[in-house]
């Protein structure tokens, strides 16, 4: 599984990256902006990502515009790819950001501290993991 | 003097009733001794005529300029013609004269001194005439009889008429008095039109001791004189503003800075007649200095509370993302792998992560409180508890005691209000009481007089382990723990400071009572309202507490 993070807190990508290097590749920015050059990369190369991770409130580009971005490069993609499963990861917990990201596209959203159990029962759910 | 009761109509309808009584006097008298039915038509005549010019005197003020001249002129024109009349009709000298002084009778309902010349002239003439008629002896006595009733009647409408004309006086007196020491300036005018029939100018007629002071002119200087000759840099707008209260008869309060005086001035103008308009004025420069002022320390105290969430996210924010870091990394830590003193030192340190992450939600909590923005809606307060109560897994017993009214009547209420205090006393019960029964009594306040608002009582009652004076005393401090179970709390709760506070910005408070060992009983009082509101979240409300207390 190819895996994208995308977290600007040294700490807190240092564990999505060691927690989620099990399931397979990461690829860690600390911005949106790395992210999205990240991806188009990833779909000129065609090897594009399984599952990416934003964080919500990044410097340069924030989740959602990324998370935005993101669904309309894939959508105007020029070969074929099968779009990503996106993760948002935030310490916000108000209904309007969650609910915005939910608008954009994003197949989950998982609030910090991460509980490892409950988002690896998420990666089940998105068939990214076996049961 | 209660110069209040004395009315100008009473004194007309007393004339105008002894008019009668003297017309209806007469023409019996002619009517069934001489068998004249001429002078019986002439004298209803002249009493009609009497009762028109009753009215005229009552109403035509108000319809027909210089009425008292035209009024005048009508009655000597009726007394010239109807003497003539009765020349023609031949009738005899006491009749002529009976006439003559019925049409003075007229006049005199308007004029003080000529009523009381008529009456004396009447009984002069009339008691005479009636003595030295043929009628017998006990007519004359009816007669010289009704001729004393109106004369009672005449004494009673002259001191009536004297203490009318004292209460005019004493009014006036008290009237000017008050004008004079008024705190507002005050100004009567007249307004000066020009050729083209608009209003140019004003003239000045009488001021009081305050428009003196307002202006720092002396009364002398300004009485009698034009605005544009007292106060030369008159703006045109107050010219257009009076002209419209003198023209259309309107009353007009406005507020409007007055170069001359180099204030602001609320100035209210009200037009007395055709032509005069009275101004009061007063000085409000400092009244809105100080709205002023009021409005700027509204603004920065707002400002400053915007600051402080402000930073209280910032710092929320930055102490949270590593610490969620951190808490996530002990996660792919192998607990197994640690053993012994390390082990416990391990759980200590998760512990207090744990609590400093709640922490750190309180202060999120704290921040959306103090930004809550309060709406108000109809619901029944029965249904919303109850569904609470559904949603709170629990294995005690609750006893749940409801007034029939909160059973059936909606109100308008801020439900979050309601319902999250609700869920967090219920939850802080529920964790103190270990499968003991949980008592929920909802009641009404009884209420000493009508109100557009009914207080919610709701009280929450647990047999756990009750609570010291010292946690009683420190419950509502914000931040406070001891060692409350409470402060280990889940990320959606809330703490019971911020019950408190979230409930008194609704106008609502939380206290609470326990038994140490025994019981202890919170209870909440909600305001709910029969009608829709619109409620302003006060900074009085936005202030309440701080997290530094």
């Amino acid at each position: 599984m190819r895996i994208l993070i995308a977290e600007d807190d040294l700490t807190s990508r240092l564990f999505m990256n060691k927690y989620l290097s099990k399931y397979g590749e990461c690829d860690v920015v600390m911005n949106g902006m790395e992210a999205i050059d990240l991806v188009i990369n990833a779909i000129e190369l065609n090897d594009y990502y399984d599952l990416i991770c934003l964080d919500i409130m990044m410097p340069k580009v924030d989740g959602i515009k990324a998370l935005k971005t993101i669904r309309e490069i894939e959508k105007t993609a020029k070969l074929p790819i099968k779009p990503s499963k996106i993760i948002m990861t935030t310490a916000l917990n108000d209904v309007e950001t969650v609910q915005s990201a939910y608008d954009q596209g994003c197949e989950a959203y998982a609030w910090k501290p991460i509980d490892i159990d409950k988002f690896d029962a998420v990666l089940k759910s998105l068939d990214l993991i076996p049961n | 003097m209660e110069y209040w009761k004395y009315r100008i109509s009473t004194l007309r309808l007393m004339n105008s009733l002894f008019i009668i009584i003297l017309i209806w006097f007469t023409s019996i008298f002619y009517s069934n001794h001489q068998e004249d039915m001429h002078s019986v038509y002439i004298i209803l005549a002249l009493g009609i005529a009497c009762l028109i010019g009753v009215l005229i005197g009552s109403f035509g003020k108000r319809f027909i300029p210089n009425y008292q001249t035209m009024l005048s002129a009508i009655i000597w024109t009726e007394t010239i013609v109807l003497t003539d009349i009765c020349l023609l009709v031949q009738f005899q000298l006491t009749q002529l004269v009976l006439f003559i002084l019925l049409l003075v009778a007229i006049f005199s309902v308007f004029n003080r001194k000529v009523f009381q010349q008529f009456t004396m002239g009447y009984i002069v003439c009339v008691v005479p005439i009636i003595t030295l008629s043929g009628y017998d002896n006990s007519e004359k006595i009816v007669f010289i009889g009704i001729i004393l009733i109106l004369m009672l009647l005449s004494f009673l409408k002259s001191n009536y008429e004297f203490n009318l004309f004292k209460a005019y006086e004493t009014s006036n007196k008290y009237q000017f008095f008050l004008l004079e020491n008024a705190l507002e300036a005050f100004a009567l005018n007249e307004i000066i039109l020009d050729e083209q029939g608009k209003v140019s100018n004003y003239k000045i007629l009488e001021i009081n001791k305050a428009f003196e002071q307002l202006t720092g002119l002396t009364r002398a200087s300004i009485i009698d004189k034009t605005v544009f000759e007292v106060f030369p840099n008159t703006e045109e707008y107050w010219i257009k503003v009076y002209g419209e209260v003198v023209l259309l008869g309107l009353q007009k309060t406005i507020v409007n800075y007055a170069k001359d005086f180099d204030k602001w001035i609320e100035v209210t103008a009200y037009p007395v007649n055709e032509k005069q308009f009275c101004v009061m004025f007063v000085d409000v420069s400092s009244n809105l200095e100080h709205e002023r002022q009021r409005t700027d320390a509204i603004k920065i105290a707002e400002n400053s509370i915007l600051l402080k969430n402000q930073f209280l996210r910032d710092v929320n924010h930055r102490l949270r993302t590593p610490l969620n870091g951190m808490m996530g990394m002990m996660q792919l830590i192998n607990r197994d792998e640690i053993k012994g003193e390390n082990r416990e030192l391990f759980e200590a340190m998760a512990l207090e992560m744990k609590h400093s992450r709640n922490i750190i939600n309180q202060i999120s909590k704290y921040v959306e409180i103090q930004n809550i923005q309060l709406t108000y809606e109809k619901y029944n307060v029965f249904d919303l508890l109850t569904k609470e109560l559904a949603e709170l897994n629990q294995d005690n017993s609750i006893i749940c005691c409801v007034r029939e009214e909160v059973r059936t009547t909606p109100y308008y209420l801020e439900k979050s209000v309601l319902t999250s205090v609700f869920k967090e006393l219920m939850t802080n019960a529920i964790l103190h009481t270990k499968n003991e029964q949980i008592e929920v009594c909802v009641d009404i306040a009884d209420q000493t007089q009508a109100s557009e608002t009914i207080t919610l009582l709701i009280s929450v009652s647990d047999y756990g382990e009750g609570m010291d004076e010292d946690k009683l005393k420190y419950i509502f401090n914000e931040f406070y723990h001891h060692d409350f179970i409470s402060i280990y709390r889940e990320d959606d709760r809330i703490s019971l400071p911020m019950c408190k506070q979230l409930l008194k910005s609704c106008g609502g408070d939380l206290t609470v009572e326990s038994d140490l060992g025994e019981k202890t009983t919170f209870l909440m009082t909600l305001p709910l309202y029969y009608s829709e509101v619109h409620p302003i979240r006060s900074i009085e409300n936005v202030k309440t507490g701080s997290i530094y207390d």
